[in-house]
């Protein structure tokens, strides 16, 4: 909740509150596979907008509708690779079932609440959230300590990815430049995609038959690692240095 | 099942929209409601979910909640009218915070517990009160295991 209660710039968050209601039904149609991609990156900065906001509500409810669409995105995502015939099979089969998920999610009551929720949800006050952005920054910033440890595997690379992509978008919310958070997000994200692939062919009930990918995966991901650790070890002393 | 019965706290009398869905709570209310949910947590109470109303008032009731939900908070529009098996439908877990509005948390209360809505009048919440009801959730099965008045939960929450 705003503490302030002085007259401030006000940050509405019409642009991506539209920007999801637009995409919404063309995530329904399936047609056009982009309209889930924009579901799930409208829905992600709405989120970092009610964390600048201070506000709980609704947050749990815009990472359901996330997840709901990452889970169909990260198929599709993963579906244009040339992959090995049974996990590719597989995935087919699994991506029938998250868009189930999906549609479900996107004719229910829930959907319908928090559409009706975002109506009152009054405009960000600038001041509050240039505040609430500099923990997104000390939090992005101790995540990345942590990955920068040379024990540290993907996982730690995983937080850090998050973390980012939460100052990310409050930095959009807030106007500033995003140029240089992006970059580094583009590349763990590259990182987070040879995980996913990992991850989804250690659950096919085929994996004996996926010896040779999964070993081409973790060798992908130790290279994916070393360059990301390198990335954001620059990051951070041109962002000291400035 | 526990039920948790919560009006929101006291709101603004007009929104800058003059929309009375946009309603805020007031400094004092918000004050006021942190210290109840301060008590409610020295209760022992947890909610595994909590659902709120998407009206501003009910939503910032919400917030000063969250650190009593050791699950998810959800936004219910069943909470922003007349009481409806829809809205137990929604509800899972074993221990649920429904935070909502008057008429229809009397409303609520009198058709679990006594199993008719024309009861209300003997349940009415004052803004910030909560109740504690036991049992299964369909109308008629639930006991009132407890009422506080927003004034003891604030007192209870006190430093």
């Amino acid at each position: 909740m705003p503490k302030s209660i002085r007259p401030t710039e006000a940050l509405p968050p019409e642009r991506w509150l539209e920007h999801l209601t637009r995409h919404l039904p063309i995530a329904r149609d399936g047609l056009d596979r982009e309209g889930v991609h924009q579901v799930r990156v409208a829905a992600a900065r709405l989120e970092a907008y009610l964390r600048l906001a201070g506000r709980r509500s609704l947050r749990d409810d815009l990472r359901w509708l996330r997840e709901r669409a990452s889970a169909v995105r990260d198929l599709d995502v993963l579906l244009e690779r040339e992959l090995p015939t049974a996990l590719a099979e597989w995935l087919a089969g699994e991506r029938l079932v998250a868009r189930a998920g999906l549609i479900e999610a996107l004719e229910s009551p829930r959907l319908r609440s928090l559409l009706e929720g975002w109506r009152w949800v009054p405009a960000l006050s600038r001041e509050d959230a240039a505040e609430r952005r500099e923990r997104l920054a000390a939090r992005a910033e101790r995540r990345a300590r942590r990955a920068l440890d040379p024990e540290s595997g993907a996982d730690a690379f995983h937080a850090v990815r998050r973390a980012l992509r939460r100052l990310r978008y409050a930095d959009e919310w807030l106007g500033r430049d995003v140029a240089a958070l992006k970059a580094l997000q583009d590349s763990l994200g590259e990182l987070n995609d040879v995980s996913v692939a990992r991850r989804f062919a250690c659950e096919c009930p085929r994996v004996s038959e996926l010896a040779d990918f999964l070993a081409a995966a973790d060798r992908e991901l130790e290279r994916r690692v070393a360059r990301a650790r390198l990335e954001l070890a620059r990051h951070y002393r041109r962002k000291e240095k400035s | 099942m526990e039920l948790y019965l919560i009006r929101h706290a006291e709101a603004e009398e007009r929104a800058p929209s003059g929309r009375d869905e946009a309603r805020a709570l007031t400094p004092r209310g918000r004050r006021e409601f942190a210290r109840a949910a301060r008590g409610l947590e020295r209760l022992g109470v947890e909610f595994d979910q909590l659902l709120h109303s998407p009206l501003l008032r009910a939503m910032e009731t919400a917030d000063l909640l969250s650190k009593l939900v050791a699950g998810e908070t959800r936004v219910a529009s069943e909470l922003a009218r007349d009481p409806s098996t829809e809205l137990f439908a929604r509800c899972t877990g074993l221990r649920v915070g429904l935070v909502g509005h008057e008429p229809w948390m009397s409303e609520l209360v009198a058709w679990l517990v006594v199993g008719e809505r024309a009861h209300a009048g003997s349940f009415a919440f004052k803004k910030g009160a909560v109740a504690k009801l036991e049992g299964e959730l369909a109308p008629g099965a639930m006991r009132l295991a407890a009422f506080w008045p927003p004034s003891a939960l604030a007192e209870l929450g006190r430093d």
